[in-house]
């Protein structure tokens, strides 16, 4: 299978450009889909912003200028894509809680997992009260184990600044344990 | 050295989680993220690929032009450009020689001119009155037939 960037040269030089993102899609649709299910938590939701991720890249792709990586480039569009998202749910859950009188939690808890066990339920509630980005900063860190640099680039923000959300994530999971 | 560095970085900030919430529930709690419907994946790239090619057909097609196209493209609109202002010029061109050609000669007539000019329109006033008298006297004494009685009365 060819690299990445050999698959973005020839996409570039609009050379069997469908299949040549189809390679890239094959390649990494299933870490996409992932990162962003952890994040939305449904599959309907994923599969729309998985969606939008690989629409925008198909876009801008023709302007992809290799400096950094291509998945830390692909990454970082799907968590843009997925914080846009969460930010419009938001907007409409508040929109609609006057109306029905609910709220986003119970509208985002109607996930598709399992049944689980009360400790995999406080795991799942502690994870969901994150702000996003420490959400996302903990994903990355603790279940990808990608480093603070990759993490940065992807969140847009500094080594230090990724490191600290990380523990503030983990601060705030205590806080969350204590608690309940 | 700095691979192992990292290496325990991440254990150390791994353990802090495992503080928390056990291994296990930890990776079952991701294996649950990692689920996919039944040939999710086999068919999402041809979805996507529909969804883009629906999008650009909505949208005008842009192509792509080498350097030399690019130049051959700028030098037509260039020349075209040219033309157009070099033809509208030209046709506004003779009214403002013609005024000024006029200015200048009027300035420069002479008095004996002007007065040349205005003898030989005289006479040819002249000429246009009488014609147009013989006419009016033919209209008026139309009995007699003659022309005389009418300029000597006119006199």
């Amino acid at each position: 299978m060819s690299s990445d960037s050999e698959l973005i040269i020839q996409f570039q030089q609009h050379i069997n450009r469908e299949q040549v993102f189809t390679q890239l899609m094959q390649k990494h649709q299933a870490k996409v889909y992932h990162q962003i299910k952890r994040m939305v938590l449904n599959h309907d939701d994923a599969d729309d912003v998985a969606q939008i991720v690989w629409i925008k890249i198909w876009d801008k792709l023709d302007g992809f200028k290799m400096e950094s990586e291509f998945t830390t480039w692909l990454f970082r569009i799907a968590y843009n894509e997925t914080l846009n998202f969460i930010t419009k749910e938001k907007r409409k859950a508040t929109s609609s809680f006057d109306q029905d009188n609910g709220d986003y939690e119970t509208h985002s808890s109607q996930t598709d997992a399992p049944k689980s066990t009360e400790i995999q339920i406080q795991l799942e509630q502690g994870i969901k009260q994150l702000p996003e980005k420490q959400r996302f900063v903990f994903m990355l860190r603790y279940f990808d184990e990608l480093n603070y640099e990759k993490i940065a680039s992807i969140t847009g923000t500094t080594v230090g600044g990724a490191k600290a959300n990380y523990h503030q994530a983990i601060k705030k999971l205590e806080q969350f344990i204590k608690g309940h | 050295m700095e691979q192992n560095h990292l290496h325990n970085e991440l254990e150390n900030d791994q353990k802090l989680a495992e503080q928390l919430f056990s291994k296990e529930s930890l990776s079952q709690f991701n294996e649950g993220k990692m689920e996919a419907p039944h040939f999710y994946f086999e068919n999402f790239s041809a979805r996507v690929l529909n969804k883009i090619e629906k999008a650009n057909q909505g949208k005008a097609k842009i192509f792509t032009l080498s350097r030399f196209s690019r130049y051959a493209v700028a030098a037509t609109l260039l020349l075209a450009v040219a033309t157009t202002f070099i033809i509208t010029n030209k046709s506004l061109q003779p009214e403002i020689t013609d005024t000024k050609v006029a200015d200048i000669n009027i300035q420069e007539i002479s008095n004996e001119e002007i007065e040349a000019y205005v003898n030989d329109n005289e006479s040819i006033a002249e000429v246009d009155w009488q014609s147009e008298l013989s006419k009016y006297s033919n209209h008026v004494d139309p009995v007699n037939g003659s022309n005389d009685t009418i300029e000597t009365n006119l006199e």
